[in-house]
């Protein structure tokens, strides 16, 4: 499952035959223009959030000279009302708020989007502390020989076939069922359909990786004296780290960029996720490019810092998840 | 364990070797048993259900549900009728013609169909030679795999709305390089005008899953024997000759693969379409998820059984498809390493 490294056997080398350094660059002209194809948007959107709309309206592609943060606060400063009920707790009166937005040149106020990140963060932990956690313990039994019972198979098929459903055939029943049980527009509609939604990938993937543990191992901590619950807390997790994480970055990139059950169980502006917020953003303020590239890059920017630092390991986790439909 | 065994370690009062410890395994399978039947088995039972049914919502928590039997789905899907003029007919050569009862749901359906059918055909090829390419030890590859990667990465919120200015008349991405060039008079409104639209769309999808298929053709490529290339190469092959009778037919199992792969995920699009064009203008982008969404929530028809229906077609379709394509390749995985 692992993507190879360039190699460093001799290959037939398109570079090689080309001598001089003339050809050499007109060789990697392609591939500089695909890279300014994909990257030159994601760039041009960050240069876009450090200057003014109207600035942006006058000359779309320019650097960000004179450099603007105001729509970092647009995006991050709450709404008036917010600000004004918070007044006592800062310190200050409704109309020193006043005043400092109309020195910001914020007179409604921002759009609150710290409120968004937290909801963003909540949804993503718990969907993740979830799944991870029934996914691997249900992997362990459907990998292990040890709990091979009657019918074992067929239900792990059963659960994998989940993969190849098309989310519409649950979306209206959940909202139904969400609003039956009360959990319609609350973060529990979330965090309890995320990690469902995960399940069949998951225990694929993760089943794959424990089912190559040697049964010696297992073995030796049961002589040990160690019970089921501890042979896999103990033993097995420690050993199953790398698929675990794996999955956890699968489902980390899943569950943040979620836009479709979100839409669907969540109708309250206060309770949107990332995607959501910024799409109800763009219904409100279609035109304030400027605020609105600012709110895109804060919504790319947790994904790519962490794809910065770990560059290898989400690429290798998005191929070994390739097989969901 | 069958009940003979059973029995028999029973009388013999012995333990049996590979007794299943059944309390183990409940506990261990319980949780996610109980969030897999709730959470996807119920729901999909209910759309089943619901799509036999008028749903009409009464305000804030009473459904009424009216059985109406198969009449969503006698609207839904077409009939097809007997004609006997050539030009009328199913194909040009069936002597059917297919009578459409919601005629925003057969441009629907053609848009997912000509979406998933299309991507694949540009999207394959091109991540193949792209990968070939990197592969001849092109510099910097890890740094072009890096960068091409990161649209993967990001949600179709960003994505869209990235698009939407990208593809925007007066000064978008596009227009301004068209312009630029001199060709000027190409420049369109692309996602308003009917027939820009969702090509421009396909392509959006294209931008985000390069660096997806790149790797994959890659990790594909570089699994090919060295030794193969190495000898074509002693025998005088070029790299294009490589590429035709080497490298492709080894690859050609990932390929399938993949192409099946961006297949199911157009049939599903959603958001995409969603954030940038909302299915206009006039229906023209228009997929079966979005058109659902539309009939369930946007349409004030209070009815969940109409778009219900929606759902276990597409659902038996889409399933039927990726089972069909799991038994043509005769394997459980789509993506083999």
């Amino acid at each position: 499952m692992d993507i190879p490294k360039t190699r460093v056997e001799a290959k037939p080398s398109l570079v090689v035959n080309l001598s001089n350094s003339l050809s050499r660059v007109l060789a990697l002209l392609p591939f500089a223009i695909i890279t300014v194809i994909v990257v030159g948007p994601l760039i041009w959107v960050v240069l876009m959030s450090f200057r003014l709309t109207n600035e942006i309206f006058t000359n779309p592609y320019a650097l960000p000279i004179p450099f603007h943060v105001y729509n970092y606060l647009h995006a991050f400063v709450p709404p008036k009302e917010e600000l004004d009920s918070l007044a006592p707790t800062l310190g200050t009166t409704p109309q020193g708020i006043d005043q400092w937005l109309q020195q910001t040149n914020l007179p409604d106020g921002g759009f609150g989007f710290f409120h968004y990140i937290v909801n963003s963060v909540i949804v993503t932990t718990a969907s993740l502390l979830i799944v991870t956690t029934i996914t691997t313990m249900a992997a362990y039994v459907f990998a292990r020989q040890r709990y091979a019972f009657p019918g074992r198979g067929p239900l792990f098929i059963f659960i994998f076939l989940s993969m190849f459903f098309p989310p519409q055939i649950t979306q209206l029943s959940l909202f139904q069922l969400a609003v039956s049980y009360k959990v319609f527009n609350t973060l529990w509609s979330l965090i309890l359909v995320y990690p469902a939604m995960a399940i069949a990938l998951d225990l694929y993937l993760l089943r794959a990786f424990l089912a190559q543990i040697p049964t010696e191992i297992e073995d030796a901590s049961r002589i040990d004296g160690c019970n089921d619950w501890q042979t896999f807390w103990k033993v097995m997790l420690p050993i199953a780290k790398p698929a675990i994480s794996t999955v956890i970055i699968i489902n980390l990139l899943d569950f943040w960029n979620e836009f479709l059950y979100a839409l669907t169980l969540v109708t309250k502006p206060e309770l949107a996720t990332i995607p959501l917020a910024t799409y109800h953003w763009v219904g409100e303020v279609e035109l304030d490019v400027g605020g609105l590239a600012a709110a895109l890059v804060i919504s790319m920017l947790p994904i790519v810092i962490l794809y910065l630092m770990l560059s290898e390991q989400f690429m290798q986790s998005m191929v070994g998840g390739a097989l969901k439909g | 364990m069958s009940v003979v065994t059973a029995l028999t370690t029973l009388v013999r009062g012995t333990r049996h070797k590979s007794r299943l410890s059944w309390q183990w395994i409940a506990l261990f399978l319980a949780p996610a048993l109980v969030f897999y039947c709730l959470f996807i088995i119920v729901p999909v039972a209910m759309t089943f259900f619901n799509s036999v049914n008028k749903l009409q919502i009464l305000g804030a928590s009473g459904i009424r549900y009216t059985f109406v039997g198969f009449q969503n789905y006698n609207i839904l899907i077409p009939q097809p009728e007997l004609t006997l003029n050539p030009a009328n007919m199913t194909f040009g050569f069936i002597p059917f013609t297919l009578v459409w009862g919601d005629d925003i749901f057969r441009q629907a359906v053609e848009h997912s169909l000509v979406w998933g059918f299309v991507s694949p055909i540009f999207d394959i090829p091109f991540a193949l030679v792209l990968a070939y390419a990197l592969y001849l030890k092109v510099p910097f590859t890890r740094f072009f795999r890096f960068a091409w990667f990161t649209p993967m990465l990001i949600s179709w919120v960003v994505v869209g709305i990235m698009f939407r200015w990208i593809y925007n008349y007066e000064w978008g991405a596009v227009n301004v390089v068209l312009r630029g060039v001199g060709l000027g008079s190409l420049a369109v409104d692309w996602l308003g005008r009917t027939d820009t639209a969702l090509p421009a769309l396909i392509v959006m999808g294209m931008w985000k899953f390069l660096g997806f298929n790149l790797i994959l053709m890659l990790a594909a490529i570089s699994s090919v024997p060295v030794d193969l290339v190495d000898a074509a190469r002693i025998d005088g092959c070029n790299w294009r000759q490589i590429l035709w009778s080497i490298v492709l037919p080894l690859v050609r199992v990932t390929a399938v693969n993949l192409a099946i792969l961006d297949f199911m995920g157009k049939m599903k699009a959603f958001a995409e379409v969603w954030v940038t064009t909302n299915g206009g203008p006039v229906y023209h982008t228009e997929t079966v998820a979005t058109y659902m969404q539309k009939r369930a929530f946007d349409w004030q028809t209070l009815d969940l059984g109409y778009p219900s229906a929606i759902a276990v077609l597409w659902f038996i379709v889409v399933f039927g498809l990726a089972v069909l394509f799991q038994r043509i390749l005769q394997r459980r995985e789509i993506v083999e390493f």
